[in-house]
């Protein structure tokens, strides 16, 4: 039979004290680990809320600029151009008009008219950048083309878009967000890269919608998005974040393996069209 | 020293009270199971005290007795603790069946002898200090960011550690030892002081709140979340 047999010369109640108190201290020391374990966790996971907080904070206030931004875009618009266009047509309808010769008057209701028709060109064009209709009326798809061919139309870049499985469409929501993501890449991409061509494509993986916008001009990568994003400057990446976070998509900056093209790929898990 | 023995043996009532204090409406079999434990240890202390007493020769047997119904109730706490994890209820259960077979054997055989079975004593032990300490791994991979203080099955599974921890070389030295009056006064001494700190423990999870099993992330998880990722 096992037990613990004590040598004669060998004092047994060192045995059992020491003993005793080695495995109360193994003991002891398991649930220490296990308790300073779980606060450092705590700790850990406090920072990391702090850390998503802040990140939330920052993506608010750069949609907030960018809300405002947007705003005093369009109060400029209206402002210098339709206010000075209307305050001109008034002027060629004022009240001395019927005291002026017939032919005076004629040429002055066609000036006027050939303004008014300007001003609804000019409120069209603000309406139009706000909530493009090819979008509303014709889908992503067909915003998308149009978009790429009014960019390919400036002869600066040679841009264009292929949809390869647009059967099942995204929600309207999704969709307005998505264009709103590609238009500021496109944005980017023509303000920076100093690229020849965009060449954007889209397709469909499991549940997933995947575009991607290739360029062969001077792009960045997925770390320096994430340093750029942070940074107080980077309105529009931030912008392209908060999106993306909207639509529960990811975004990734790459080049390719032989290191001649850029690549922005935007992952969006497909949800019920409303 | 006398004041140490009754300490030891008024200590089960501890848990009971407060069982029927704060965990009387307690849904948790688990919970229920250790009232019982405590319960059963209450009245064993009181059979034991009476046994001693009278000089009968059935102590031997008691203890014997405990040592297979201890088991069974701390098994049957884990496999609860375990319940939606087949694999870790199969092996407990598997281990308690072996164990309660081999003790039963070493019981008759023992008590023949009339011996203390302190190989038993000792698997038992180890086998329980184990399960703790395999629980309490497996807290420490999967750490959530509620307190573990405040959880019923981290007080008892402690209790279990430290006990079994604390009574290993005084229960697999009793055979050869049980005859020295030394060691019995250290016996005292330690069994005692160790009961009282299991049933203050047992005591202190009462006051906790249980967290169900279900809601701790399972083994799984993170084969599930390695296959989902890109």
């Amino acid at each position: 039979m096992f037990t613990l047999q004590i040598n004669d010369n060998f004092s047994f109640t060192t045995v059992l004290v020491f003993g005793t108190l080695g495995m109360l201290i193994m003991a002891i020391t398991i649930i220490s680990v296990l308790v300073f374990h779980q606060r450092k966790v705590i700790r850990f996971n406090k920072q990391i809320q702090k850390l998503e907080e802040e990140k939330q904070q920052m993506l608010l206030k750069a949609s907030i600029r960018s809300q405002e931004d947007e705003r005093q875009r369009i109060a400029a618009d209206l402002h210098d151009d339709a206010g000075p266009l209307l305050a001109t047509a008034r002027l060629y309808l004022n009240e001395n008009l019927i005291h002026q010769e017939p032919a005076v008057q004629l040429q002055s209701i066609f000036s006027a008219k050939q303004i008014i028709d300007d001003s609804i060109q000019l409120i069209r064009n603000i309406s139009h950048s706000l909530l493009p209709p090819t979008l509303k009326n014709f889908g992503l798809e067909a915003a998308m083309k149009d978009l790429f061919e009014k960019i390919n139309g400036s002869g600066v870049i040679n841009a264009s878009a292929r949809f390869h499985d647009n059967r099942e469409r995204l929600n309207d929501e999704q969709e307005l967000l998505v264009f709103r993501i590609v238009q500021e890449l496109m944005t980017n991409i023509i303000k920076h890269s100093n690229g020849g061509f965009i060449h954007l494509t889209q397709n469909v993986q499991a549940n997933n919608v995947y575009f991607r916008i290739h360029h062969d001009g001077k792009g960045i990568l997925q770390k320096q998005f994430e340093t750029l994003e942070h940074d107080s400057h980077g309105l529009g990446l931030k912008n392209i974040q908060s999106r993306v976070k909207v639509l529960k998509g990811k975004i990734f900056f790459e080049i390719d393996s032989s290191e001649t093209y850029y690549k922005v790929t935007l992952e969006i898990p497909r949800e019920s069209t409303s | 020293m006398k004041t140490l023995l009754y300490t030891g043996l008024l200590a089960p009532i501890l848990p009971i009270l407060f069982f029927l204090i704060f965990k009387r409406k307690s849904k948790e079999r688990a919970v229920w199971v250790i009232f019982f434990y405590a319960t059963y240890c209450a009245l064993h202390e009181v059979i034991n005290l009476y046994l001693q007493q009278i000089d009968s020769k059935y102590v031997l047997v008691l203890f014997s007795l405990f040592t297979i119904i201890e088991f069974s109730f701390i098994c049957n706490y884990f496999i609860l603790l375990y319940k939606n994890q087949p694999k870790k209820k199969n092996v407990i259960t598997v281990i308690w069946i072996l164990f309660t077979f081999y003790a039963i054997i070493s019981f008759f055989r023992s008590n023949k002898l009339g011996s203390w079975d302190s190989f038993a004593i000792g698997i038992e032990s180890l086998i329980l200090i184990i399960f703790s300490c395999y629980h309490l791994f497996t807290k420490l991979r999967h750490t959530d960011n509620l307190s573990l203080y405040s959880n019923f099955h981290f007080w008892t599974v402690i209790t279990f550690l430290l006990y079994f921890s604390g009574t290993f070389f005084m229960n697999i030295m009793a055979e050869t030892m049980r005859r020295n009056p030394d060691y019995q006064v250290l016996y005292y001494i330690i069994n005692s002081g160790f009961a009282i700190l299991k049933y203050v423990l047992l005591a202190v999870a009462m006051t906790m709140k249980v967290k169900k099993p279900k809601d701790q992330l399972s083994d799984l998880d993170d084969n599930l979340f390695l296959k989902n990722s890109l």
